[in-house]
């Protein structure tokens, strides 16, 4: 999942992100005034926002009006020092889908953070399960055929991605686009070291498979025979 | 005492008034009344008295007189209730009369003339009521005629009963005391309804003012159902509800800029810790969290402090005591402070020196107004600039100082701003400058508290100059 943080708070902007990388496993943007923000929710396809609203150049409400009128669906959550109920309500009245007001406790932005991705993703249950597995995208337990399976963040990464999206073909630029932060190398053939070593580790055995490669198109996540 | 309501003032105003005026129409009316109704009996009776006239003229035979006198009172226009008299002056016995036996006083033009004789060749009229109650039982009124008939003085008297006048009078005074009783109340009574009425529009514009809370002060009423009169009153009150808007306005705008600003490095402290807390770090982690936070802290710790030097000095206005401060050592001495700072930035602060000037004030709150100025042109001057602070005894009664940064990019819009507290050149609230933005508003209070004045001129030539006048000591 990626994340763009827009907050002139240098320091607090990079507080977030560590926590969000951290914790939640996100592949997380951080632009520190309006503008920039503006440029980097339209050009990137963001699985969540986090806004402040006070920002240099472009305002907070700005961007997240221009970002509705754009036809953007992504959630968006706004993270501001100003918490009159007016505020509030004008906020989720020009778009956004949480407010969230400072000082903020960390657990509890990235409880939110991850209630939005999952509202977004129409998965309301933070436990997602694809046949003998079992994600839980809250506490990042991941479960195959009743045992934990401990994975490297990257790979929980991918799998988070893929899991949330079960059933559907994803795309090998989706995985770049969703998992890659732009700081990241972005080497598109990684993926499929990823997808290989998630594919050694999520085994369900000789007659099915969970991770398909669908020729010329990308990968699909559904246990189904081989 | 409790005062007294507009409503019963007015209704005992326009009761009064209304007696007043029955009391007027009613005295016309009745003189007037009285007047016509004498008129009468004065026309029968000069016409009596100058028949007889005209008889003693023509007729000097004394039968002749009689029979011809006699005619006159029989006469139909008169009737009985017309009285005569004729005697010569000198003389006991009349000379003629007619009607007195039947009078039940018998003698009323004998010896009950009311009023002095009239002159020779003269004649006046008389009257009971001129003189007796006007209840007597017999009221009358003469025409007493004296003129000179060859050697005599002949008076010819001739009355007639004004009782009639009196009883008409009598009923018209009644009449007139209940009517003006009557009307005197009705207008007491009906005076507060008609108050109401007229005062309406006041409870109404009581009614919309009562309405108003310190959240709707700017709701406009609607001018066009309100009285003329009461236009210009509801107009200065909506100037005044303007006027408290926008000062609430601002004192909300303050609050909210506050607590912004209160918020901010709070949060970051608090995403600091918790961040630092979600995992094992290690100790050069924790090390720089602890810097971060340290820094945040005194970030904090400098705005309250601001905050609460501005709240010190908005409460009084003015000083409380004020002594000689040496402004070019004071200058000087500040000045000298920020060297370290300067040097940081690879600029400098020059003071050209300045004859001995002295102005009255606070030394430590001048310390502060300079230093706030000083800081604020080494945070937002160029790198490496100089900050010249100039001292010049302007004019007899005030000194300039200027302080001048090689900055300048401040647009006129802006600069009406500056002083507007936690006002930033940029809209974000980011301390990445790492100003508190209430440098300049607790600047220019102390300048005000002084009496003296501030203002910002900026243009990219000359850079910014912020020139403090203050009166001389």
């Amino acid at each position: 999942m990626r994340v763009l943080i827009v907050e002139d708070e240098v320091r607090l902007a990079r507080n977030v992100a560590k926590a969000l990388r951290e914790t939640a496993s996100f592949a997380v943007d951080i632009s520190n005034d309006g503008e920039d923000g503006l440029h980097q929710a339209l050009s990137n396809p963001y699985d969540l926002i986090v806004l402040d609203l006070m920002l240099p150049k472009v305002g907070g409400l700005d961007i997240l009006a221009r970002l509705r009128r754009e036809g953007s669906r992504v959630p968006v959550l706004i993270l501001t020092a100003r918490d009159t109920t007016d505020d509030i309500i004008k906020g989720l009245n020009t778009g956004s889908d949480d407010y969230l007001t400072k000082p903020f406790d960390m657990g509890e932005l990235i409880a939110r953070c991850q209630a939005l991705i999952r509202r977004h993703y129409d998965r309301p249950d933070p436990v997602v399960s694809v046949g003998e597995l079992s994600v839980d995208t809250a506490s990042r337990m991941v479960t195959f055929q009743g045992r934990p399976v401990m994975l490297p963040a990257m790979e929980y990464r991918l799998l988070e991605y893929l899991v949330q999206r079960a059933g559907q073909i994803v795309t090998k630029e989706e995985i770049v686009e969703h998992l890659y932060d732009f700081n990241a190398e972005n080497f598109s053939n990684v993926v499929e070291v990823y997808i290989s070593a998630l594919r050694k580790k999520l085994d369900p055995g000789p007659a099915h498979r969970l991770i398909h490669t669908v020729r010329g198109q990308g990968y699909l996540v559904g246990e189904t025979p081989q | 005492m409790k005062p007294v309501s507009i409503r019963l003032r007015l209704s005992l105003l326009i009761s009064l008034l209304t007696l007043a005026i029955i009391l007027v129409v009613s005295v016309v009316a009745y003189v007037e009344l009285e007047e016509s109704l004498l008129r009468n009996i004065d026309e029968i009776l000069r016409a009596t008295g100058e028949g007889i006239v005209a008889t003693l003229d023509e007729h000097e035979d004394a039968a002749a007189r009689e029979a011809e006198f006699r005619s006159i009172m029989g006469s139909g226009s008169s009737g009985d209730s017309v009285w005569c008299r004729i005697w010569v002056d000198g003389r006991e016995e009349s000379l003629f009369s007619s009607g007195l036996a039947n009078h039940p006083r018998r003698e009323p033009l004998l010896d009950l003339l009311p009023g002095e004789a009239p002159e020779v060749g003269e004649s006046s009229f008389l009257s009971t009521a001129d003189e007796i109650d006007r209840d007597e039982e017999h009221p009358y009124r003469v025409l007493w005629i004296r003129r000179v008939q060859g050697q005599e003085v002949v008076n010819v008297l001739v009355g007639r009963s004004s009782h009639y006048v009196s009883h008409e009078l009598t009923e018209f005074y009644q009449l007139l005391l209940i009517v003006g009783a009557s009307l005197t109340l009705l207008a007491f009574l009906v005076a507060p309804v008609l108050i109401s009425w007229g005062l309406r529009p006041i409870a109404q514009a009581g009614a919309q003012l009562q309405a108003i809370t310190h959240k709707s002060l700017k709701q406009q009423r609607e001018p066009s159902e309100m009285t003329p009169e009461l236009k210009p009153f509801m107009a200065a009150l909506d100037d005044m509800l303007d006027r408290l808007d926008e000062a609430m306005r601002q004192q909300e705008q303050f609050i909210a800029d506050a607590a912004h600003e209160l918020r901010t490095p709070v949060a970051v402290i608090k995403s600091t810790l918790q961040t630092a807390q979600l995992q094992r770090r290690t100790v050069g982690e924790y090390e720089e969290n602890i810097e971060e936070t340290l820094q945040d802290v005194g970030r904090l710790e400098h705005l309250i402090e601001q905050l609460l030097s501005l709240a010190r000095l908005e409460t009084p206005d003015t000083l409380r005591e004020s002594l000689d401060v040496r402004l070019d050592a004071l200058l000087s001495e500040t000045v000298g402070a920020f060297d370290a700072r300067a040097a940081q930035r690879n600029g400098r602060v020059v003071f050209s020196e300045a004859p001995p000037t002295t102005v009255k004030g606070d030394e430590n709150e001048l310390r502060q107004l300079f230093g706030n100025l000083l800081d604020n042109a080494l945070r937002h001057g160029p790198r490496g600039g100089t900050v010249r602070v100039t001292l010049a005894n302007g004019t007899e009664d005030r000194v300039t100082v200027s302080v001048h940064d090689e900055g300048g990019q401040i647009s006129p819009d802006t600069v009406v701003h500056l002083f507007d507290r936690f006002y930033r050149v940029d809209s974000s609230r980011s301390q990445a400058s790492g100003g508190s933005g209430l440098g300049l508003a607790i600047a220019r209070e102390i300048a005000h508290r002084h009496g003296g004045d501030i203002e910002i001129t900026s243009n990219p030539q000359a850079g910014t100059v912020v020139s403090v006048s203050l009166p001389r000591g």
